[in-house]
C-alpha cells in the first residue's frame, strides 16, 4: 500500500441522524467489512482510503461524525473545509428523513458553496422495513440539487459508489474550475506530484515508430 | 477664508508697527519666519527632554543663522526695506500677505523654483501629499522626528501644535518666539504664526541632515547665478532675498520657494489640475536628483565660485551644521549680507542652487505657471487648509501602514484581532512539511526506496497515524471557542473583566508543560505505571466513557514496546556484521519513527477529545463546571499530556539505547568502514530530533485547550454576573 503516493486530498464529512449507519458506512468503505455492533461515534472519528478517479490517485480524509443531538454544537466545527458532504439517513426510519432539512442547512452554511453533497438512504437491504420510498427521497435531493443513492452498509451495495461518485462531481469541480484549490477552505489539497523517475533505458517510446 | 482675510489685516498692522517704531524692529524680527520657526520644536522639545533639546537646536542651527540675519538686517536696513521684511515671511506657506506677493512675483523666474524646490525636497523625505499640501502642520510634525531621533518626544507636541497653529496665532508660537531669539516678546501676534509658517520649509530642510550641509554650502554658487533672468525686483524683496541668502543659499530657498508656493498656489485658482502637476513634477524630479550632492560636492561648487556672499556664507555654513552654539557667527555674517542688497544674487542662487541638483527644468516649468493673481489668496487660504487635512490624513495612514508592516507592537495586534490575517496551524505546517519528505521521497527511484524513506519521516507517520487530523479537528474546535471566550467577554462588567483576564491567563499557565525533562535519563519507564497512571487521569477528566481511548492506549503499548522488546533483547547483541548493524539500525530507525508517530498521535487524540467533552460539559448544565473545577482539570490534562511525553521521550530513549550498542558494534566491527558508524550516528541524531519535535507537538496541542478551559471560566464569571446570564 503505497499510502504517500497520491495527488489529491479530499476532506469528507458524513452526517446524519444518529444510528442511521454512518460510521458502518465508513467502516464498510475503508474495511469492506461489515461492523454489526458500532458504537455511538463520540464526537468524529476518522477513517482514509485511497481511491483512483479518473486516472489521479485522491486519498479521502473522511471525518465522521456523531448523529447525537448533543454532539451537534462540536461537530459543526468540522464541517469547514469539507469538499464533500455525505448525509445520510436511515430508509428504515422516517424521522431520520424528516431532518434531513436541517442536516442541509448545516451543510450548506458551515461548509463552501462548493462542497458536494451526497445524499445516502442506508439500510436499503432492510426492504421489509422501509419507511421511505426512493422516488420521494429523489424527489427532496432534486429539488435541491443533491445526487442520490442508496446503499446498504450491510450488504456493501452502493456504498463504494456514493463516495466515490462524491469524488468524481469534485473532481469535475476542479477540472472545470468551478472549485478554485487556492481557497482556503476548498477542502482539498494537492499535492505538488514528484516527477516519476524515468528510466530511459528501460522501454522506447510507445508511439514512435509510425512514420506513415 | 476670513481667516485668511483677518490675516492679512494683522499683517498690515504688524508693517505698520515695523515701519512706525524702528525701536520695534526688533521686536519684529522675530517675524523673520525662518529664525522664529526652527526654534518652535525646540521649544516644545525642552519641556519635553533636554538633551532633545540640544539635539534639535543643533539641527535647526541650520536655521539660526539665518535668524541673527535676519536680525541684524533688519536692525541696519530698518527702512522701506524692512517695512517690507515682514511681508516676506509669510509667503512662506500660507502667502498670506498682499504685499509680499508682488514683489515676490516680480522676480518670478527665480524665487518661484526655489519654492518648488522646498516643497520637493520636502517631498524627497516625506509623503508627496505632504509636499504638495504646504501646510505648516504636516511640515513640523514630520520634521520633529527627523531633524534628529531623540527630539522624537517633541514630535507628538509638534503635531499637536502644527493644527492650532493655522491661521490664528496661538499662545505656543508665540512663547516659542522669544525662546528662540531671546528677544523681548513684544512680537507683532501674526509674528510667531508667521514664524511657524516659515519653519515648515526649514523643518523640512532640516529633516534631510545632508541637503541642509549642502545647502549651506552652496551660497558660494550665488554669483555664479547672478546673470539669471532677475528681472529688476523691488528693492525690498531684493533686500529680503540678499538677506535670506546670507544665511546660506537655503534662506533664499526657502524666501523664495514661499514665494513660490505662493504662486504655485495661487494658480490653483487659476489652474487647479495644474498645479498638483507642478508639485509632483517637482517632487519627483527632487527625489530623482536630492540624493546627488554630497556636502564635499558641494562645498567645491562653493570654491569654485566667488563674490561677498561666497566670503561671507561659508562661516556662517560651518558653524550652523558643526557647532552648537553657531548663533554669534551668524550674527557677524549677517550684516555684510544684508549690505549686498541685491535682488539677484539671492534669487539667482536659489535657482542656480537647484539648478545644481537637476531641478532647472522643474524650475523652469514652475515660473510658466506663475501669472501673478493676488485675487486668488482666498482660494489659496482654502487650498491651504484643505492640503494641509490631507497632509494630515495621509500621514496619519501612513503611520498605521508603517506600524502594521514592520511587525513588532503592531504585529501583535494585528495578531490579536481574531480573524486578523491567516497564520498557519500546527497541523498546516506538519502537512508542509509531509508534502516535502513526499517530495523527497518521488526523487527516488523504487517504490520500495520510497516507502523506506516514508517510514522515517515523522510527518508521515503521523498523517498515518490520525494524528494530524486530530492536530486539524482540535484547532478548529479551538477556534470557535476563542470566539466564543471572546463573545463571553463582552458581557461580563468591567470589574469582572479584570478578574477574567487574570484567570484566562492562569489557566494558560497552568496548562503550560514547561521543560520538565531536563534529565530525561532520570525517567524509568515502566508501561503499567504509564497506564495506570493514565487512566486514572482520563476517567477524572471524564472524556473517555466507553474506555475504547484506553484500550488502544494499551493496545498501542503492547506494538510498540513488544516488537522493540525483541529487537533489543536478540538482535542487537548478536549484531556483528556490518550488514547486520546496517539493516538494524534503519530497522531501528523506523521503529522509533513508528513509535514516536503513534504515542504522539494517540495524544493528540486524547487531547482532541478532551477538548470536544469540555465543550460538550459546558453544554450540558448540570455538568456545569466551576472555577476551581477547570483549574483543577487543565492541571490534569497538563499532568496526562505529561504523561504522553514521558511515554514517548523513554520509547525514544530505548530505541536509542539500543542504537548505542550497535554504534559500539559497528565501530568494532567496521575497522576502517565508516560508512555504517556514519549511518548509525546519523539516525541517533534524527531520533533524537524527531522525538523533540512530537514533543513540542504535544505542548503546542496542549495549548490549543487554553480556550475550552477558558470557556469554563467565563461561563462561571457570567453565571454570576447580574448583566448578561450564560453566553
Amino acid at each position: 500500500m503505497a499510502s504517500y503516493n497520491y495527488s489529491y486530498i479530499f476532506k469528507y464529512i458524513i452526517i446524519g441522524d444518529m444510528g442511521v449507519g454512518k460510521s458502518c458506512l465508513l467502516h464498510q468503505f475503508t474495511e469492506k467489512k461489515f461492523l454489526p455492533d458500532c458504537p455511538h461515534t463520540i464526537g468524529v472519528e476518522f477513517g482514509t482510503r485511497i481511491i483512483e478517479v479518473n486516472g489521479q490517485k485522491i486519498k479521502l480524509q473522511i471525518w465522521d461524525t456523531a448523529g447525537q443531538e448533543r454532539f451537534r454544537a462540536v461537530t459543526r466545527s468540522y464541517y469547514r473545509g469539507a469538499a464533500g458532504a455525505l448525509m445520510v439517513y436511515d430508509v428504515t426510519r422516517r424521522s431520520t428523513y424528516n431532518h434531513l432539512s436541517s442536516w442541509l442547512t448545516d451543510a450548506r452554511n458551515l461548509t463552501n458553496p462548493n462542497t458536494t453533497i451526497f445524499l445516502i438512504g442506508n439500510k436499503s437491504d432492510l426492504e421489509s422495513q422501509r419507511d421511505v420510498t426512493y422516488e420521494e427521497a429523489k424527489k427532496f435531493a432534486d429539488d435541491n440539487g443533491l445526487t442520490f443513492l442508496e446503499a446498504s452498509a450491510k450488504t456493501g451495495a452502493n456504498v463504494e459508489e456514493s463516495f466515490i461518485e462524491t469524488a468524481k462531481t469534485i473532481f469535475q469541480n476542479i477540472q472545470n474550475g468551478s472549485l478554485d484549490l487556492n481557497a482556503a477552505e476548498s477542502g482539498v489539497q494537492q499535492k505538488t506530484q514528484p516527477a516519476p523517475a524515468v528510466d530511459l533505458g528501460d522501454k522506447p517510446a510507445a508511439n514512435s515508430g509510425c512514420g506513415c | 477664508m476670513s481667516d485668511f482675510a483677518d490675516d492679512d489685516d494683522v499683517f498690515e498692522d504688524a508693517q505698520d508697527l515695523v515701519e512706525e517704531s524702528p525701536a520695534d524692529v526688533h521686536a519684529a524680527a522675530p517675524v523673520e519666519p525662518s529664525p522664529a520657526a526652527p526654534a518652535t520644536p525646540a521649544t516644545e522639545a525642552d519641556d519635553e527632554a533636554d538633551e532633545a533639546v540640544s539635539e534639535v537646536v543643533a539641527t535647526v542651527h541650520s536655521t539660526p543663522a539665518p535668524a541673527a540675519t535676519a536680525t541684524a538686517q533688519v536692525e541696519e536696513t530698518h527702512s522701506a526695506t524692512v517695512a517690507q521684511e515682514p511681508s516676506q515671511p509669510e509667503p512662506g506657506p500660507a502667502a498670506v500677505s498682499v504685499d509680499a506677493q508682488p514683489a515676490q512675483h516680480e522676480p518670478a523666474p527665480s524665487p518661484p523654483p526655489p519654492a518648488a524646490a522646498a516643497t520637493a525636497a520636502a517631498g524627497t523625505s516625506t509623503p508627496a501629499t505632504v509636499a504638495e499640501s504646504n501646510s505648516q502642520t504636516p511640515t513640523e510634525s514630520i520634521v520633529a522626528p527627523s531633524s534628529e531621533p531623540e527630539t522624537a518626544p517633541a514630535a507628538p507636541k509638534a503635531l499637536k501644535q502644527a493644527e492650532p497653529v493655522s491661521p490664528e496665532p496661538t499662545p505656543t508660537t508665540t512663547q516659542v518666539a522669544p525662546t528662540a531669539q531671546s528677544t523681548p516678546s513684544t512680537v507683532p501676534v501674526d509674528a510667531p504664526e508667521l514664524a511657524v509658517k516659515q519653519a515648515a520649509p526649514q523643518e523640512r530642510a532640516s529633516k534631510q541632515a545632508e541637503p541642509i550641509q549642502t545647502a549651506q554650502n552652496t551660497p558660494p554658487t550665488v554669483p555664479v547665478a547672478a546673470p539669471a533672468p532677475a528681472p529688476a525686483p523691488a528693492p525690498a524683496a531684493a533686500s529680503n532675498n540678499a538677506g535670506w541668502g546670507s544665511w546660506g543659499s537655503w534662506g533664499s530657498v526657502w524666501s523664495a520657494a514661499a514665494a513660490t508656493v505662493t504662486s504655485v498656489t495661487e494658480t490653483a485658482t487659476n489652474l487647479s489640475g495644474n498645479i498638483s502637476k507642478i508639485t509632483r513634477e517637482a517632487i519627483e524630479s527632487v527625489e530623482g536628483s536630492l540624493n546627488i550632492p554630497t556636502p564635499e560636492q558641494m562645498s567645491r561648487m562653493a570654491e569654485d565660485t566667488s563674490s561677498n556672499s561666497a566670503s561671507s556664507a561659508p562661516p556662517a555654513a560651518t558653524p550652523s551644521t558643526s557647532s552648537p552654539a553657531p548663533e554669534p557667527t551668524p550674527a557677524k555674517v549677517a550684516t555684510p549680507v544684508a549690505e549686498q542688497s541685491t535682488a539677484s544674487p539671492s534669487a539667482a542662487s536659489s535657482s542656480s542652487l537647484f539648478g545644481g541638483w537637476g531641478l532647472g527644468s522643474v524650475l523652469e516649468k514652475v515660473k510658466t505657471v506663475v501669472p501673478v493673481d493676488t485675487t486668488g489668496l482666498e482660494a489659496l487660504g482654502q487650498n491651504v487648509m484643505s492640503h494641509g487635512l490631507v497632509a494630515l490624513e495621509t500621514i496619519g495612514k501612513r503611520t498605521i501602514d508603517a506600524i502594521t508592516e514592520q511587525g513588532g507592537e503592531g504585529a501583535s495586534v494585528r495578531l490579536r484581532v481574531p480573524g486578523a490575517g491567516p497564520r498557519p496551524t500546527l497541523s498546516q505546517l506538519l502537512r508542509d512539511r509531509r508534502a516535502e519528505s513526499d517530495g523527497l521521497a518521488g526523487g527516488l527511484a523504487s517504490a520500495q526506496q520510497q516507502k523506506a524513506a516514508a517510514l522515517v519521516s515523522l510527518s508521515a507517520m503521523l498523517d498515518k497515524y490520525q494524528g494530524l487530523v486530530h492536530l486539524e479537528a482540535l484547532e478548529m474546535l479551538t477556534t470557535n471557542c476563542t470566539v466564543k471566550v471572546q463573545a463571553a467577554q463582552t458581557g461580563l462588567a468591567s470589574q469582572q473583566l479584570l478578574e477574567a483576564h487574570s484567570k484566562l491567563d492562569r489557566i494558560r499557565m497552568v496548562l503550560d508543560l514547561g521543560e520538565e525533562l531536563t534529565d530525561s535519563s532520570a525517567i524509568v519507564y515502566s508501561a503499567d505505571k504509564f497506564l495506570e497512571e493514565a487512566t486514572a487521569l482520563i476517567e477524572k477528566l471524564g472524556y473517555d466513557r466507553n474506555a475504547t481511548l484506553v484500550h488502544r492506549l494499551a493496545d498501542a503499548q503492547e506494538a510498540i514496546f513488544g516488537e522493540l522488546r525483541d529487537v533489543l533483547d536478540e538482535d542487537v547483541p548478536n549484531a556483528v556484521s556490518v550488514f547486520q548493524i546496517s539493516s538494524l539500525t534503519s530497522e531501528l530507525h523506523q521503529q522509533t519513527i513508528d513509535a514516536i508517530a503513534r504515542i504522539t498521535s494517540l495524544a493528540l487524540e486524547h487531547i482532541r477529545k478532551l477538548g470536544e467533552s469540555l465543550l460538550l460539559q459546558r453544554l450540558e448544565k448540570e455538568r456545569q463546571v466551576s472555577t476551581e473545577r477547570a483549574f483543577a482539570n487543565a492541571a490534569m490534562a497538563r499532568n496526562l499530556v505529561a504523561l504522553f511525553r514521558e511515554h514517548l521521550v523513554s520509547a525514544q530513549q530505548q530505541h536509542s539505547s539500543g542504537l548505542a550498542t550497535l554504534a559500539r558494534a559497528a565501530s568494532e566491527a567496521a575497522g576502517d568502514n565508516k560508512d555504517v558508524q556514519q549511518q548509525v550516528a546519523t539516525v541517533q541524531n534524527s531520533v533524537q530530533t524527531e522525538a523533540q519535535d512530537a514533543t513540542s507537538y504535544l505542548h503546542d496541542a496542549l495549548l490549543l485547550l487554553v480556550p475550552m478551559f477558558q470557556l469554563h471560566i467565563t461561563d462561571g464569571m457570567a453565571a454570576t454576573s447580574p448583566e448578561s446570564p450564560l453566553l
